[in-house]
């Protein structure tokens, strides 16, 4: 069996080192792409007349293979842990599961639609990105919640 | 829905030998992750200085902000996985209670502080560096501890 305080102390180590890690995901997508869709838009399209290169079809390639291993393996390890809490509702849980695998399939798909020249997908970008970290932080902050309140919480035994 | 795993790690064959192997393979992990930390950063304190400072004397150029955040994005996720799920082995073996949390709290909370060193070193004040180096190498360690009481227990002697 396993003992539910030392399960929750690891629990709220390994919350509390995924939220660093999405803190430097989102510095990273300050610093590399910008705050703006145009800035955005421009970091993928390029621009000829700022002597800035489009991006090629492998180096899209090269950063969102390993993201829909890394992202589709960090939701569905975190997210495994809601099926034991009641923090929240079932509907909540849902609507919360099927948001963060859709944000972060439009995030990472959008780059492809914005090389070839669709501005929309700037706006996409930034739109499922910021939405992707939302949820995620409902995620961790329901997780952190259940792992106090003990009571709601049943680890797997 | 009947799943075949017992709560006991000990008394189903195959899942020993599974998780003896993944603990085999993460043990790799853990070692080769210390040599690909020492050939990054380098094999001194002044090395890893140089490495995330730069070193005019030397023409080294400080490493850019953009290159540590896609080093620490990496190997921060990385790190995560490969402990998380080594601790939730470490949950099931037979070890004593203390010996269990000994383990899980310094080597998780090791990988949280090495990440505020590294960021410490790079923008507060390079005495980070000591802490850096000093919680890689723990959360490696212990990591490599763990994997060995796990591989030992279910391949060598059984409890």
């Amino acid at each position: 069996m396993i003992p539910k305080k030392l399960f929750g102390i690891l629990l709220f180590l390994a919350l509390a080192l995924i939220s660093a890690q999405l803190l430097s995901g989102i510095c990273l997508f300050i610093f590399k792409y910008g705050l703006s869709p145009s800035e955005v838009y421009l970091y993928f399209a390029g621009d000829e007349e700022k002597f800035i290169m489009p991006k090629s079809i492998e180096g899209l390639l090269e950063t969102a293979v390993p993201h829909f291993f890394a992202i589709s393996t960090t939701i569905f390890v975190y997210a495994h842990f809601l099926l034991f809490t009641a923090v929240i509702s079932s509907k909540q849980k849902q609507f919360l599961i099927i948001g963060l695998f859709l944000t972060a399939l439009i995030d990472i798909f959008s780059p492809f639609g914005i090389l070839y020249g669709y501005k929309i997908f700037a706006w996409l970008k930034v739109i499922s990105f910021w939405s992707f970290e939302f949820l995620m932080g409902i995620l961790l902050y329901t997780l952190f919640v259940a792992n106090f309140q003990n009571s709601e919480y049943q680890a797997s035994e | 829905m009947k799943f075949l795993v017992s709560k006991d790690i000990h008394s189903n064959s195959n899942f020993t030998l599974l998780l003896g192997f993944y603990s085999l393979m993460m043990l790799f992990y853990f070692l080769g992750d210390v040599i690909y930390l020492l050939n990054y950063f380098g094999t001194s304190v002044s090395n890893v200085l140089s490495t995330l400072k730069g070193d005019p004397d030397n023409f080294i150029e400080p490493l850019s902000l953009l290159s540590l955040l896609e080093h620490l994005h990496i190997s921060l996720f990385l790190a995560i996985l490969a402990l998380f799920t080594t601790m939730a082995i470490v949950l099931r073996i037979k070890l004593t209670h203390t010996h269990k949390k000994i383990i899980i709290i310094l080597s998780m909370s090791s990988l949280l502080l090495s990440v505020v060193c590294l960021v410490g070193t790079y923008f507060v004040h390079i005495a980070f560096v000591y802490g850096l180096i000093i919680f890689e190498l723990s959360w490696h360690l212990l990591g490599v501890y763990a994997l060995s009481i796990i591989i030992y227990q279910v391949w060598i002697k059984k409890p």
